[in-house]
């Protein structure tokens, strides 16, 4: 425990711990990137070069869970069951928004940016579940979320880097970040496009790839939340697992816009015909990572034995039976039976499956068939990038639906021939945009408040040494007056 | 025995489905005073296309060529790995809750993409109208199969359809609002009013034609079949989930046979309500759909919430 004696729960005051849970909440969520203190993220990850912005998600940001889990877990145990529930809230919360954020972005790296953010979320709910069940003492349960919670951390490490070296080469080539002007990548690009939509059927929790596995974890936790628990405890869990049903199906949404827009299509500008494959040495990162991604998925048995491992670390899990198990063909099984799945049965029927389809279909059936090249049907009309859909305009009807929380807007400007006769028009501009919420009802507020209190605060300085001086003799009065 | 049982869960849905495309569309024919195809018409369709020649958008990358495989094959193995009419199958590798819903979400995946691949305008908004719907359907398709599972006590589909808990009067009331919800899902993941017109192909509004409108031959024959078996695997979820009685509980042939005799008129009652719905409603406009699937997710959260 070392320093953290003063936390000893014998000695130490339910007050102080409650500030310290809060503000170790604002602080290391502000690290970690939940809603509503998520806001930097976004801005620093363009900034940043791609393989940077994969280590900040990767890891970085990561630092951020690393220390939640040790206070609220181990330093600042027995905790309270308010606790853990106002992380599975705030978990869901930043799932579902990350996500919906997410897919009104159409600069490449800001998107990947907020799914970080969607991916914190779906984290703390696993963290969040396991503060829960140990307050209500079911430590084998909360054993159980704390390893979908670290299975998820290491999970969205891989996809997440592997997304953002993909990005990162796309963004080489075509020299920009802008959605709108890719198009067509898989042409030019055909590796980095299939390493690209291995992290994204990864990030979309699509078995066999690790990203399902974790996902799935934490959803056996939340379910066996609604099961086990009563009144107000058992609805925040149904609404977390029903957060984390809608994100994972806007995640696909979002992924399916990213793939289509940056690789499918025709170009949508000059650069993307002069975009070259990356050079091998990047390809065997990307290519390395995503052999990752599917080995956690095929072998997600063995790291939930050894997260678990991991898990019966912590002091308060050291005696705590476990509810996972896994038997032969990496079958996990949860709670004696409640689920089960096995993620290389998943594989092989998928893999079988598909070939089969295919040799019977190409093969067996009508092979002499014979395949014409042709142009997109047309209308009769020239076909130019302008014809298809773009990023902007395939989120456009989720934007809509949303738009209470999303608060889009619309601007519209117009420039005239004439400044005086507005007949003529010479270019006509629409901006749509996402109204930013947290700056304009968290930060710009508190950002006020702090300026009039520091304007207040000036009044006592004059400038005159007198006055200083009576300061100091004012304030050794009041010191002493405490000591003695 | 258990093979042969294996065999008959593994064809049984594309084996079926093209029957049920053809009777809801008999149906539907005969509620408008037209005669209609024959009910095997679908087969006869499927064959047609099988040997016919392609065209190929030159637009079109692996993803596009590829994507009819890999959504047919999703369907299949979907098929085979949900209770159809025995339940003491038990599969424990893939019969999962999860497992289901999120490998059906790769045939999605993969036709959003294909949509999107040769890059004509009414692919891209079709996927993107087709991803909005499922991205919205989720909810309350993994919670109304969650609701049977928590009454069950495993989210073990198999284990669901075989537990008997329809007989117990007091999960009544949850498993009525779970139907009412799922029944919403099937509707919108199979593309039927008031989500899509599945007879049209009409540029404003289309969904799923919109995105297989590139396709021909042996690729289209694959993608049509591929959503006539979704269309059987979300009947089956309803049939066997909400109204398990019949399943074949145990291996022998009459149970088997039993089984397999109930499962059909199972089907054939979904697909006569199903046409009926399809003549009596109009598809609603696209932004009242988001409601629909919203009260599908409320329905069910309250089920979930009064089970006890």
């Amino acid at each position: 425990m070392g320093d953290f004696y003063i936390l000893d729960p014998s000695t130490s005051s339910g007050r102080l711990r409650r500030i310290i849970f809060v503000l170790a909440l604002i602080g290391f969520g502000t690290k970690a990137g939940i809603i509503p203190f998520h806001i930097w993220l976004p801005a620093a990850h363009p900034a940043a070069p791609s393989h940077v912005s994969a280590l900040m998600s990767g890891v970085m940001i990561k630092a951020g869970i690393y220390m939640m889990i040790r206070i609220f877990l181990d330093i600042l145990q027995p905790a309270p069951v308010w606790w853990g529930l106002t992380i599975i809230v705030i978990g869901a919360v930043s799932a579902l928004l990350g996500v919906l954020y997410a897919l009104t972005e159409h600069d490449i790296k800001k998107l990947l940016a907020y799914h970080s953010i969607e991916n914190i979320g779906i984290i703390l709910l696993g963290v969040g579940s396991a503060l829960t069940f140990y307050s209500l003492n079911m430590p084998s349960l909360a054993l159980l979320s704390l390893v979908a919670a670290l299975f998820h951390t290491l999970n969205h490490a891989i996809f997440k880097s592997l997304l953002f070296l993909s990005a990162g080469s796309v963004i080489n080539e075509v020299h920009t970040r802008n959605m709108e002007e890719y198009g067509g990548l898989i042409k030019y690009m055909p590796q980095t496009a299939l390493f690209f939509l291995i992290g994204s059927m990864a990030i979309s929790a699509l078995p066999p790839f690790n990203g399902f596995f974790s996902e799935w974890l934490t959803f056996q936790s939340l379910f066996m939340g609604i099961l086990r628990l009563q009144s107000y405890s058992q609805w925040v869990f149904i609404i977390a697992a029903g957060s984390l049903a809608f994100t994972g199906g806007l995640a696909l949404a979002c992924f399916v816009k990213a793939f289509g827009i940056i690789f499918l299509g025709r170009p949508r500008s000059s650069e993307v015909v002069h975009a070259k494959e990356s050079s091998s040495f990047m390809q065997i990162g990307m290519g390395s990572l995503a052999a990752l991604s599917l080995l956690f998925g095929i072998f997600s048995g063995y790291m939930v034995i050894l997260l678990e491992k991991i898990g019966k670390s912590f002091t308060i899990f050291q005696n705590t039976g476990s509810l996972v198990s896994v038997f032969s063909g990496q079958n996990i099984n949860i709670a004696n039976g409640f689920s089960s799945a096995s993620a290389p049965a998943i594989f092989a029927l998928l893999f079988i499956t598909i070939l089969l389809v295919l040799f019977v279909i190409r093969y067996l059936v009508n092979k002499n068939q014979t395949i014409k090249i042709g142009a997109t049907w047309d209308c009769g009309t020239d076909l130019t990038p302008r014809m298809e859909i773009t990023a902007m305009g395939f989120a456009q009807s989720i934007v809509t639906i949303f738009k209470s929380i999303l608060k889009p807007s619309i601007q519209h400007e117009t420039e005239y021939h004439d400044a005086e006769s507005r007949y003529i028009m010479k270019s006509k501009s629409v901006i749509f945009g996402v109204g930013d919420i947290y700056h304009s009802y968290l930060y710009r507020p508190m950002h006020k408040i702090i300026n009039v209190l520091s304007t207040r605060a000036k009044n006592i300085q004059s400038g005159n040494i007198n006055t200083y001086i009576s300061y100091i003799f004012i304030a050794l009065v009041i010191a002493l007056l405490f000591v003695l | 025995m258990n093979i042969i049982i294996w065999i008959i869960q593994l064809i049984f849905v594309p084996l079926v489905s093209p029957f049920c495309v053809g009777f809801i569309r008999k149906i539907k024919a005969k509620m408008q005073n037209r005669q209609g195809a024959s009910v095997f018409q679908p087969y006869k369709d499927l064959w047609k296309l099988l040997h016919k020649d392609e065209v190929i958008s030159k637009d079109a990358s692996w993803i596009f060529k590829y994507a009819p495989f890999i959504i047919f094959a999703v369907t299949i193995i979907v098929g085979a790995s949900i209770p159809l009419f025995a339940s003491f199958l038990n599969n424990k590798l893939t019969g999962d809750l999860l497992v289901i819903v999120y490998t059906l979400s790769i045939g999605t995946f993969f036709l959003a993409l294909a949509g999107m691949d040769t890059g004509s305008g009414f692919g891209g908004f079709g996927s993107s109208r087709e991803m909005t719907i499922s991205a919205l359907a989720e909810g309350g398709f993994i919670f109304s199969l969650l609701t049977v599972a928590l009454i069950a006590g495993t989210t073990n589909l198999f284990l669901i359809s075989g537990s008997g808990m329809f007989a117990n009067s007091q999960y009544f009331l949850p498993i009525s609002l779970a139907f009412a919800g799922f029944l919403i899902i099937l509707l919108a993941e199979t593309a039927r009013f008031p989500f899509d017109n599945p007879a049209t192909h009409f540029e404003l509004t289309m969904i799923h034609e919109a995105m297989i409108l590139e396709y021909s031959g042996k690729k289209l024959a694959l993608m049509e079949w591929a959503s006539a078996n979704k269309l059987v695997i979300f009947i089956a979820l309803a049939a066997n989930l909400f109204f398990p009685f019949g399943i074949a509980q145990s291996p022998s042939s009459t149970a088997v046979c039993i089984g397999i005799a109930i499962f059909v008129v199972k089907i054939l009652v979904f697909c006569l309500g199903i046409a009926a719905l399809e003549s009596c409603i109009a598809k609603f406009r696209f932004f009242r759909l988001p409601d629909l699937l919203m009260i599908s997710f409320i329905l069910n959260a309250i089920a979930i919430g009064i089970i006890h």
